[in-house]
């Protein structure tokens, strides 16, 4: 009766931290799950930024907004047409990839993610020819309703 | 009378017996999911196994190490290049050697100093063994008759746990 009352409390404690220690990997695996989001959006979004071309411009600048929000998406909404002469006029093209993207910080709905990007321009001002333009880009993203956003996107020069 | 008490003696022991080895075997199953754990591997859904300040502090080491390895002078070449392959493993210390033998002759030629300075860094992937940190960096160098010129880098490095702390065991620019 001693050995069995003992193993009892021996499971109700082991229980208690089990509980417990269960709920905290839940909660790091959710929070571990977010990096890979957090990275997949500020890939998309470095993407979008680094493959622009005057045929088919209003395309390209729709795909940077939808990736993003706030002042940022309000710039590539509110200035689409007069983006798209800018390309035309130069004839610009943009090809590019993400080469390697971390995550500086992640607390909660706000991250910040680093990114370089390798790829080329061509334009008027190139000749057309096709000039290498490697980038080092900060870009700083928001959970909305589910989604990762960049709500602020920059070159580190 | 007595041999029906007896009975029930016996049935109320082995009652206990199983219930004891239930709860033992119940005692087993808890240890055994609070202690014996694989970490879960890395992947581009979850490339982070390890908590905020783990990743942090080797996210420091790296910078750290990745300036001091990237940053020398013509001066003492070898003996940086010598200090440098310690905070390496063994493996990529010889890939390091054979690089900086290579580049030593023209860097020692042109009275070169290079300076490296972190200016932002990422985790790229990160578990309890190994770590890899995105580096954005600006490389100061200086040349014998010729100003100082600043050129942006970016650099992955890997880290791996080693015996006494993490070390180097890959180091790309671009």
């Amino acid at each position: 009766v001693v050995l069995a009352l003992l193993a009892a409390c021996a499971v109700a404690g082991l229980g208690v931290v089990a509980y417990g220690t269960h709920q905290q990997r839940v909660d790091e695996a959710a929070q571990q799950e977010q990096y890979g989001d957090v990275l997949a959006a500020a890939t998309t979004e470095a993407e979008a930024v680094v493959n622009l071309s005057y045929r088919d411009a209003e395309a390209g600048i729709a795909r940077v907004a939808a990736g993003a929000t706030g002042d940022l998406r309000d710039r590539y909404d509110g200035s689409a047409a007069k983006e798209a002469r800018v390309l035309r006029r130069q004839q610009s093209v943009m090809v590019g990839q993400v080469v390697w993207a971390g995550v500086v910080d992640l607390v909660g709905d706000r991250a910040t993610v680093i990114a370089a990007t390798t790829g080329t321009v061509a334009s008027a001002r190139t000749g057309n020819d096709p000039v290498t333009r490697d980038l080092r880009l900060r870009l700083d993203l928001v959970r909305i309703d589910g989604s990762w956003l960049t709500a602020d996107l920059e070159v580190v020069d | 009378m007595a041999r029906r008490s007896r009975g029930t003696g016996r049935g109320t022991t082995v009652l206990l017996v199983a219930l004891v080895v239930v709860l033992l075997a119940a005692v087993g199953a808890e240890a055994a999911y609070l202690w014996v754990r694989d970490e879960p591997g890395v992947s581009a859904a979850r490339p982070v196994t390890t908590g905020r300040l783990a990743q942090q502090s080797v996210v420091d080491v790296a910078s750290r190490t990745v300036e001091d390895v990237l940053s020398t002078t013509w001066r003492d070449y070898d003996a940086h290049a010598d200090r440098a392959a310690d905070a390496m493993t063994e493996e990529f210390a010889g890939e390091y050697r054979e690089s900086v033998a290579g580049l030593r002759d023209r860097f020692v030629a042109d009275r070169t100093e290079q300076e490296m300075k972190v200016v932002s860094a990422g985790v790229v992937r990160a578990t309890s063994h190994e770590v890899q940190v995105l580096l954005f960096l600006d490389q100061y160098v200086r040349k014998a008759g010729a100003d100082a010129v600043v050129r942006p880098r970016r650099a992955l490095v890997t880290m791996v746990r080693g015996d006494h702390g993490w070390l180097v065991s890959d180091l790309r620019t671009r």
